[in-house]
């Protein structure tokens, strides 16, 4: 690529192809968790039963899981404004909390793991568990793929190289809370 | 990925975003909501419920993701998603009432 051609960023539809890609990567999973949570939503409509076993999920557990996302999200949007300012300092702070916000969601996911397993509740024993931990399993998965890659990003900004990867790695980051937003009353309110 | 590349995209800064602590302040305000919500069981509570989901979901799309400032095809890229997944859910819809009315006949 020309020197020249290097200062112009490549452009779809008027935004930055790697911004048009991540896009692409999360309509992509809406499909995959959407067809999850619909697939749910059927079961659920057609036997209103599972609602005794929904009732054995912890609600508290789950709204601090929540208050830890929405608050690593808005961590995630910050460190994403430092970075637009070439802010190193804050994007350290921002993007790091991030990560730790979601160790917290982790260790209290693998606690509410630990504590439906340990009397029973596995995934072969009903379907409603078996859709419980393939959902949560799955999200929980993609949480530590945006934490290692937040970590990535992160220590290429700190270098002073590719600010704009904090932007997609923080689309992706936002794309994990909003399926958590759509899983928490599925299986934490609604019993 | 050139250093040329780096500087232009970090122009986009989004002038003008919303206070992003007010937003969160709203976005939990409405899980509060939702959890008084789940304290009464009935189809209304419960339709209030996914409803309140749903405006989470676009306040983080429109004030996080910043898709209030990007070009139209970029939310009905989106829209596409949402589409094949109302599609899935109404196409096996009339698969699951009338298995209930037959069983019930």
């Amino acid at each position: 690529m020309s020197e020249a051609t290097a200062q112009v960023p490549r452009r779809l539809h008027g935004i930055p192809a790697g911004r048009v890609a991540m896009w692409w990567v999360i309509a992509s999973e809406i499909v995959i968790f959407g067809g999850l949570v619909m697939s749910f939503l059927l079961y659920r409509i057609r036997f209103p039963e599972w609602s005794e076993l929904a009732s054995h999920t912890s609600t508290p557990m789950g709204a601090v899981n929540t208050v830890v996302l929405l608050t690593s999200s808005l961590f995630v949007v910050l460190g994403h404004d430092a970075a637009n300012r070439k802010d190193n300092d804050k994007i350290r702070i921002w993007m790091y909390l991030t990560i730790f916000c979601g160790f917290i969601f982790l260790g209290v996911k693998s606690f509410e793991y630990y504590s439906k397993i340990s009397i029973g509740y596995t995934a072969p024993s009903h379907i409603f568990w078996g859709f419980y931990y393939i959902m949560t399993g799955m999200h929980a998965f993609h949480v530590i793929v945006g934490m290692i890659t937040i970590y990535i990003v992160t220590r290429g900004a700190l270098k002073g190289k590719n600010y704009h990867r904090i932007e997609m790695a923080g689309l992706y980051w936002h794309f994990v809370d909003l399926v958590w937003i759509f899983l928490f009353p599925l299986l934490y309110i609604s019993k | 990925m050139s250093a040329g590349h780096n500087d232009s995209a970090t122009h986009e800064n989004y002038h003008g975003h919303p206070n992003y602590w007010v937003i969160w302040g709203v976005l939990m305000f409405l899980m509060f909501v939702s959890l008084i919500l789940g304290e009464f069981q009935s189809t209304q509570a419960l339709i209030a419920l996914y409803t309140i989901a749903t405006l989470k979901a676009v306040i983080v799309i429109r004030n996080f993701m910043h898709v209030r400032w990007e070009p139209i095809d970029l939310a009905l890229m989106l829209a596409a998603a949402v589409f094949a997944l109302a599609c899935y859910f109404f196409g096996v819809w009339p698969d699951i009432i009338p298995i209930e009315q037959h069983i019930a006949k």
